[in-house]
């Protein structure tokens, strides 16, 4: 006898000023985007609010997830469906938000202070974020930071840390895989998504990973607000307000330049050197509470 | 020798009125070109020599006041100031101030 199908769920949350909803009858899904963004879950919510939908597809295996005003697209697991439903949700936050710094950038926490990584697409941020997350640092996220221009106050955008097959191999080759992440490759939560904090202690500037030993050169202030100005989307902003809030946001920092480090051999050398730089992480019940 | 620099050692040089200073609390500094959209990191003596670039210092007077400051051979900053202020020309950053003073 098998147990009776449960009905669809409805998760209602809120990211910075923006609701969504989400249908779906994944109990696992509801729990992780709980846990990502917050939010109530059950009763009615008003037809105004664009609504996911995410369900199994019926006659093979995987899921499909239907985002407002689109068609729906398949998945072949739900860890890859969860991702793209975060990746709309940031999208669509980012194109209303555009009073907002979006930095490409990790956060994570340490007991002085925050930490921005910064760098390109492929430059190891997630890899390396993982690895210190292993080691105790509560993490934001791997993938996009806010910066309030005026406050300076600076957040994590609430996402699932992605990893690839590749990252994975090498975290788990080297001993630095996350207990938090689990055994099996799922969609992998921050430990501390939506964490607000101010401006950033240390801001470290990732360079696509070499073979070279892994390196951290201490770098100008000017020189970290430069590079940031490459990985900021500003769409509402002038240049002059976006320079001010990159010079508020670096001017309590010590800059580094993060090199070389690449593959399995150097990963425990750059995970080291790093944690070195930063001190002890900080508990996470220390970090800023969620908006 | 003034011949191997674009910037003639009598020659007042002076920042560009668009271009944004901003300083930072390390000492270093962004210069921004609103024309270009582009920015530019420069240190703590770079700073200084910008802000020297009055229209009123010549390439060897900022040499001077530098060598006042820092700790190191006066060829050496006339030399490094020199270059600093070719880099700065070529991008377009500062003007040739005065009658006379074009090489």
């Amino acid at each position: 006898m098998t147990a009776p199908r449960a009905g669809p769920r409805t998760l209602t949350f809120d990211t910075l000023g923006y609701r969504f909803v989400v249908v779906t009858e994944s109990g696992t899904a509801v729990a992780s985007l709980r846990r990502l963004y917050g939010g109530e879950v059950g009763g009615a919510h008003p037809g105004t609010l664009p609504v996911f939908r995410l369900c199994a597809e019926a006659t093979a295996r995987g899921w499909r997830l239907q985002a407002p005003g689109s068609p729906p697209e398949a998945h072949p697991s739900l860890s890859g469906a969860l991702r793209h439903l975060d990746y709309e949700v940031c999208y669509r936050v980012m194109a209303r938000r555009t009073d907002l710094l979006w930095l490409h950038g990790a956060l994570l926490h340490t007991v002085d202070g925050s930490v921005l990584i910064s760098g390109p697409s492929e430059a190891g941020k997630s890899t390396l974020t993982l690895g210190l997350m292993a080691l105790g640092y509560p993490v934001g996220g791997d993938d996009v930071a806010v910066v309030e221009p005026v406050s300076g106050l600076l957040r994590a955008f609430p996402r699932f840390l992605h990893a690839d097959r590749h990252s994975r191999r090498l975290l788990r080759r080297a001993g630095y895989w996350p207990q938090s992440a689990g055994r099996r490759a799922g969609a992998l939560l921050p430990s501390q998504p939506g964490a607000i904090v101010g401006p950033p202690r240390v801001i470290l500037l990732k360079e696509p990973p070499t073979a070279a030993p892994p390196l951290l050169i201490p770098v100008l202030q000017a020189e970290a607000v430069v590079c940031l100005l490459q990985r900021v989307q500003t769409a509402g902003l002038s240049h002059a307000t976006v320079i001010a809030a990159l010079q508020r946001l670096v001017a309590g920092a010590v800059c580094y330049r993060v090199s070389g480090g690449g593959g399995s051999g150097h990963l425990p050398a750059l995970i080291a050197a790093v944690a070195a730089v930063l001190g002890p992480p900080r508990r996470a019940q220390d970090v800023g509470t969620a908006a | 020798m003034e011949a191997e620099t674009l910037t003639p050692l009598r020659a007042s040089l002076r920042r560009r009125l668009d271009v944004r200073f901003e300083p930072l609390p390390d000492g270093s500094a962004v210069l921004y070109d609103p024309v270009a959209e582009t920015a530019y990191a420069i240190s703590e003596s770079a700073a200084l020599v910008w802000e020297l670039c009055d229209g009123a210092h010549t390439a060897t007077a900022i040499g001077e006041e530098l060598a006042a400051v820092y700790d190191a051979p006066a060829d050496v900053i006339a030399r490094d100031v020199a270059a600093l202020l070719d880099r700065l020309l070529e991008l377009g950053l500062l003007e040739r101030a005065g009658r006379g003073t074009v090489s």
